[in-house]
């Protein structure tokens, strides 16, 4: 029993698991070697090539906003998740209130209100002058990034990170030598930060990447969809090689590939001791 | 009172502007005039303007309570959480035990294997679950009802879920100090009882915060609410959908307020009474009852 316990059933799971991603990793290159294993005739693969050509746009598109997402959202979890860390100020408490209000409230709840501040701040603000911010705002793509702006899991991990690793006595010695708070930030601070900051955009990137919802509700034009919208429009079909397999196989794999390529990252994140023993 | 040094709290304040800018703009507005239109009437298509709001009071939020069909997918919403919660937590600490036993060499591979399904979309989790469809993509050996939906929500978002709430225990394993455990591996005590004895006592603040960002994120995805606001925003009456958000909220606030009044009690009935007596009564007390004068509280006030 504790031989099974130990090795035995990790080791079955784990195989399944591995042997599942590949499955998941092939499935689209799967497609054009078909064809040569006799599996399919090239028109089938034509056909699917076709769904990349109409949806080239809406690829390209959701890959732009999740790693401008990714990027804006990380820089700003950190900037909030430092002061909280290192500084001793007034309404600190509060702010880390407000941190898990946000975090209790998931923005599927919030997603009318917010349409409504756009609309009247449309309405408004176009009645004053003819300001292109907002019509920016209501009808691209750029929308589907804004919930995400502040990753609030991701405040608090950044901040237990930052408690456990950053050395207050380097922040003095540098004070005396005359850094700045700003350089001390960016400098010293920062570049220990890539392996909490890898595991704060993959949370980012898989959350922007697979949400449809802002999409769907916020922009109009059919041609400014994100790829997860452009999935999920079309009926599901399932059996034959369809153009909508073809794109869910995309929606896959690119997480993964984003994920492989940050793992050494995110291991180096996980190895390391970060709850200090009381 | 705390003293508080200015120059780290005017630096700490400029580093916090973004943010206070992104709340202010993503969250504050947005509740604030949600909270404004959950009191009226206004149609999505015509203009914001004093003519077309009408001030209904709290009609919206009777509508809300009375509607049959947002009963049933709320009650939907509160079975698939509550399953998924039950299975997801048990399996998550199984399998971090399980991984803490590996190899270390192993462990990078089992770390990725387990991440993956929470990076992978649900909608493709769920096209890749084709067994339950037909051809034409319709659910095949069930009817569609909101309880058996919820059932099948359900197992896609354990799947989803439990690698990664694995990987968070198992970090919060490894920092249990290894001194006690092995000091009752020295006597006797087997793998259940060290876990349910030192490593889940030690554990125990981690898993109630990961409890509620659970929920939280089951409710972000659930498809009672997805449903909800889809029907709301097709009938395009705002008054309604904003009153949804509020009563979100207002639970919310609820919560918060039990937990604070708990908390309040708790610390008031942990007091002991010895010390909320002076010093004359509590000798006097001490006189009587000798087990008082070892109390810990009670030592603290002689020193002082």
């Amino acid at each position: 029993m504790n031989y099974l316990l130990k090795t035995g059933l990790a080791k079955i799971y784990v195989t399944i698991f591995m042997l599942y991603i590949a499955y998941l990793l092939v499935r689209p290159l799967s497609h054009f070697l078909a064809p040569f294993l006799d599996w399919n005739e090239w028109g089938e693969t034509y056909y699917l090539l076709q769904s990349i050509k109409d949806n080239y746009i809406n690829i390209w598109i959701s890959l732009k906003i999740t790693f401008i997402g990714t990027f804006v959202g990380c820089f700003l979890a950190t900037l909030t998740a430092y002061p909280l860390a290192v500084y001793e100020f007034r309404f600190k408490i509060t702010i880390m209130f407000l941190l898990v209000i946000i975090m209790m409230i998931p923005f599927i709840v919030n997603l009318i209100p917010m349409f409504l501040t756009l609309k009247l701040a449309e309405d408004y603000l176009s009645f004053i002058a003819d300001i292109p911010v907002v019509s920016f705002f209501i009808n691209r793509t750029l929308v589907t990034t804004v919930p995400f702006l502040i990753p609030a899991f991701g405040v608090f991990v950044i901040k237990q990170f930052i408690e456990s690793v950053v050395n207050k006595e380097m922040l003095e010695a540098a004070r005396i030598e005359g850094a700045t708070e700003r350089r001390i930030f960016f400098v010293l601070i920062l570049p220990i930060l890539f392996p909490v900051i890898a595991i704060i955009a993959l949370i980012q990137f898989s959350g922007i990447w697979n949400s449809y919802e802002l999409s769907l509700y916020f922009v109009g034009d059919e041609s400014l969809r994100v790829l997860a919208h452009s999935v999920q429009s079309q009926p599901i079909t399932i059996g034959a090689a369809s153009p909508i397999t073809f794109l869910n196989d995309i929606l896959v794999f690119v997480p993964i590939l984003f994920l492989a390529s940050i793992s050494g990252f995110i291991i180096k994140f996980i190895n390391a001791d970060l709850i200090s023993q009381e | 009172m705390k003293s508080f040094n200015k120059r780290n709290q005017i630096s700490a304040y400029k580093f916090l502007i973004p943010f206070f800018i992104v709340f202010i703009l993503i969250n504050l507005v947005p509740y604030l005039i949600g909270l404004y239109m959950s009191f009226n009437y206004w149609y999505l298509m015509t203009e914001f303007k004093s003519e077309n709001i009408k001030f209904v009071g709290i009609e919206n939020y009777t509508l809300l309570y009375t509607e049959p069909g947002i009963k049933q997918a709320m009650s939907s919403v509160l079975l698939y959480v509550s399953l998924s919660v039950m299975v997801i937590h048990p399996l998550a600490l199984f399998f971090a035990k399980m991984i803490s036993y590996c190899l270390k060499s192993t462990q990078a591979w089992i770390i990725l294997a387990f991440i993956t399904p929470y990076v992978v979309s649900d909608m493709a989790i769920e096209f890749s679950l084709d067994i339950f469809r037909d051809a034409s993509g319709n659910l095949k050996y069930f009817k569609e009802n909101w309880v058996s939906l919820s059932y099948y929500d359900a197992l896609i978002s354990i799947y989803q879920l439990v690698g990664f709430f694995t990987i968070v225990y198992y970090m919060v394993l490894k920092s249990v100090p290894k001194n006690i455990i092995e000091a009752a591996q020295l006597d006797g005590a087997s793998i259940f009882l060290i876990f349910y004895k030192i490593e889940f006592n030690y554990m125990k603040k981690m898993i109630i915060m990961m409890f509620v960002l659970s929920i939280v994120m089951l409710i972000g995805s659930a498809r009672g609410i997805n449903f909800v606001i889809d029907n709301l925003w097709f009938v395009g009456d705002m008054g309604i959908s904003a009153a949804f958000t509020w009563t979100y909220i207002y639970y919310l606030m609820l919560i918060i307020f039990f937990i604070f009044l708990y908390k309040k009690v708790r610390s008031f009935m942990a007091r002991p009474f010895s010390a909320r007596l002076s010093n004359q009564e509590l000798s006097n007390a001490r006189s009587l009852n000798p087990r008082l004068s070892n109390s810990r509280l009670s030592n603290v006030r002689e020193e002082k």
